[in-house]
């Protein structure tokens, strides 16, 4: 363990055609109507004019802060933070708010959704819920702000500026008019997170890095990128979020040449993806049970170039004991 | 940890800046100097609102490239990223072909947004990223490292700022090029018009008649170097990026905490973070928008942390100068201040009517000596996200360290 390394204590997942965290792996389904209910998601006062993706986090949020059982609430306000990674999120009301602008003019615009021009705002919600004042970060690199977003927290945990972070990315569905895809992410992952040293790794530890891989060339580059990365010594299996970009093409290529050395699950994105997959990856594999402890990894890459790669040791433990309680096996 | 644990501290070695005062870090300056820019009508289609105006980067002075990157259009935030960060690594003394391991932080929160709304009016739908432009500018200096894209809106780049510093600290780079950038934008200038927030005459923060904020576009990028990588390559700091804090408010989607309890802790843990004092703070540049409350719970704030010198403590109010930078603001306001250093005083600020409710110091009509070898940076956002930042004098440190 060390200054870069997290440990992950609680996990909430909330997206359309899962459960929980234990199905994070299951490829994303399309967000049909009606997936999210708000009211069972999150009873109470004031949520009613949130934006749908402020509420997939806010609800995702609960779910992580109550499966690490209340470690947040007891930690200092001021040593709280949030790092939350967006991309598409916003995209929709965005277009609509211009819209508005074009057609009717300014005047129009709903007051109450104006502030959400700013992605920020989205995850700024989320200190108001947990009364976090040590600071609430929003990262949006295409693709790989999830990730980076693990490596934000562990590096603020390490310089003293928060104790605990809830580590999260959001993402909400493209309008018909914007999507060239099929499939826009939909839903938000959290993760409780602490420092590794003296924090609670009931799921297991992490450490995230990244890089720059810069796409005129990025065939001819791609090993110095990834090999620092990934190191000499793979894990077991590394889910690898690539599209067919000339990036994402040559990540799959490298990635070949650890065929025998470790099982690489290769999980398709497209040039619209969001940041929300790779942390659901990350999610998924912490959520998996083992009777011992166990190396993982997740890489993610955007045809802008940005690469980021999360290094995990999955704790031992069953999913859910008798009663609810964890049930360590080593 | 720093690797160089024989001088821990981090330093200031390129500035690049491009903005209504024009393009360089000198232009930058003369323009403070001559009383800042004035607000012109922004050249988007469809701008249905009462507000129109920002504080604009001469549009000949806007560079015409990179217009694509990875298959995307470019619009202007990217391109004067581009122009920023060339500037900094250049007068760092950083050539094309040694910054393989220079990280880029960015603070942009609506970058690409004039791209994609002059391609909505145009009845082009098809959404790509709004943030691109670490990437493009990991692209054009050549960069492998890590980017990272921050996007808290008005502070983004104050958090940019303190997260190179983190970077250099725990010994992850020895050189990080970190600033904001931001361009045009019809939603955003829109939702302030909505929300009251658009000052439809100036940028005017501290006046008894401001109405709000008025935007400005531009990019300013500043390099930050382990102080003793910088001595043994014989680069010269301009100043030191001594100390830097974050707090939240956790109080109102868009409003200050009108307590201004966390603005005052970032404040205070700042000035600890460089084992400075508030008497070592010769010159504060506030966030300061013209938002009717925020100036107020800042001026409040600023009591509370200096105390009686309050009233003699010069501020220098930037965004009556060349408007509000958004994701931009913080590295803006770091790059002044570092220039401030430089030149041993605060310009004269922008004439204003000052409001007896913000009881501060904001001296017009001439500049003021630094009266201490320290300046405090504030950035705020919605949200209730907050920085301060700490940039003192690194002269003569550097040149004792040398020996």
């Amino acid at each position: 363990m060390s200054a870069g390394e997290l440990a992950v204590a609680g996990l909430g997942l909330v997206a359309p055609g899962v459960s929980g965290p234990e199905e994070a792996l299951t490829l994303g389904a399309e967000a049909a109507p009606g997936w999210f209910r708000a009211e069972v998601a999150l009873p109470g006062r004031g949520y009613r004019r949130l934006p749908d993706a402020c509420k997939y986090l806010l609800a995702a949020s609960r779910l992580a802060v109550g499966d690490a059982g209340g470690r947040f609430a007891a930690t200092e306000r001021n040593l709280r933070g949030a790092a939350v990674a967006v991309n598409n999120t916003g995209a929709a009301l965005l277009e609509e708010l211009d819209h508005i602008i074009m057609r009717a003019g300014a005047e129009e615009m709903s007051p109450s959704s104006s502030p959400f021009i700013a992605m920020s705002s989205f995850a700024s919600r989320l200190s108001m819920e947990h009364d976090i004042t040590g600071f609430n970060l929003t990262v949006n690199s295409p693709v790989t702000a999830g990730l980076e977003a693990l490596q934000i927290a562990a590096r603020a945990i390490a310089a003293g500026r928060a104790r605990a972070v809830l580590v999260g990315a959001v993402e909400e569905a493209l309008s018909p008019a914007q999507s060239t895809c099929p499939g826009s992410e939909a839903g938000a992952a959290v993760l409780h997170c602490e420092a590794a040293v003296g924090g609670h790794a009931r799921y297991g530890t992490c450490r995230a890095r990244s890089a720059f891989l810069d796409p005129d060339a990025a065939a001819s580059n791609v090993a110095a990128a990834l090999a620092p990365l990934v190191g000499v010594d793979p894990p077991g299996r590394i889910d690898a979020v690539l599209d067919d970009s000339a990036v994402g093409t040559a990540a799959a290529r490298w990635l070949d040449r650890l065929t025998g050395a470790c099982e690489v699950v290769l999980v398709p994105s497209s040039a619209q993806a969001g940041c929300l997959v790779p942390l659901r990856r990350v999610m998924g594999l912490f959520a998996q049970e083992h009777t011992a402890r166990t190396r993982r990894a997740v890489l993610a890459a955007s045809a802008q170039g940005t690469i980021a790669y999360a290094e995990l040791t999955v704790a031992p433990r069953r999913a859910t004991g008798v009663g609810g309680g964890d049930v360590l096996v080593v | 940890m720093n690797t160089f644990t024989s001088d821990p501290r981090v330093v200031i070695t390129g500035l690049g800046a491009i903005s209504c005062l024009g393009t360089g870090v000198a232009a930058h300056w003369d323009g403070l100097l001559a009383g800042g820019g004035q607000p012109a009508e922004v050249p988007l289609p469809h701008l249905n609102m009462r507000t129109r105006k920002m504080y604009l980067v001469d549009r000949a002075q806007v560079p015409a490239k990179p217009s694509r990157f990875a298959g995307l259009e470019l619009g202007s935030s990217p391109r004067l990223a581009v122009a920023a960060a060339e500037q900094a690594l250049t007068d760092a003394g950083l050539e094309y072909g040694t910054r393989d391991a220079v990280p880029v932080v960015l603070g942009v929160e609506l970058g690409n947004a004039d791209m994609q709304e002059i391609q909505r009016s145009a009845g082009r739908t098809a959404w790509t990223t709004l943030t691109p432009a670490a990437a493009v500018v990991g692209a054009e200096i050549g960069s492998r490292a890590p980017l990272t894209s921050v996007g808290n809106a008005c502070s983004a780049s104050g958090y940019a700022l303190t997260i190179g510093l983190d970077m250099i600290r725990a010994g992850e780079a020895t050189t990080v090029l970190v600033g904001g950038a931001e361009g045009i934008t019809r939603a955003g200038i829109g939702a302030f018009n909505r929300l009251g927030a658009a000052d439809p005459v100036r940028c005017r923060p501290f006046d008894r008649s401001r109405a709000g904020t008025m935007f400005g576009d531009g990019s300013a990028m500043i390099v930050l170097e382990a102080a003793e990588h910088a001595r043994r390559r014989g680069a010269e700091p301009y100043a030191e990026l001594a100390g830097a804090a974050w707090s939240c408010d956790a109080y109102h989607p868009t409003a200050p905490d009108p307590s201004g309890d966390q603005i005052v802790r970032a404040m205070t843990e700042a000035l600890a973070d460089a084992r400075l004092s508030a008497c070592d703070v010769g010159c504060v540049i506030p966030h300061g928008t013209g938002t009717p409350l925020n100036d107020v719970v800042e001026s409040q704030a600023l009591h509370r942390v200096f105390g009686e010198r309050t009233r003699a403590l010069p501020l220098f109010s930037l965004k009556a100068m060349i408007g509000h930078t958004t994701g931009a603001a913080g590295a803006f306001a770091c790059l002044t201040a570092t220039l401030m250093l430089r030149h041993g005083r605060s310009p004269a600020n922008t004439p204003i009517e000052q409001d007896p409710e913000c009881d501060v110091w904001v001296p017009q009509g001439r500049s003021v000596p630094l009266a201490a070898p320290a300046v405090l940076v504030n950035t705020y956002a919605f949200g209730g996200n907050n920085t301060s930042l700490v940039i003192k004098d690194a002269v003569g440190e550097h040149a004792e360290g040398a020996r």
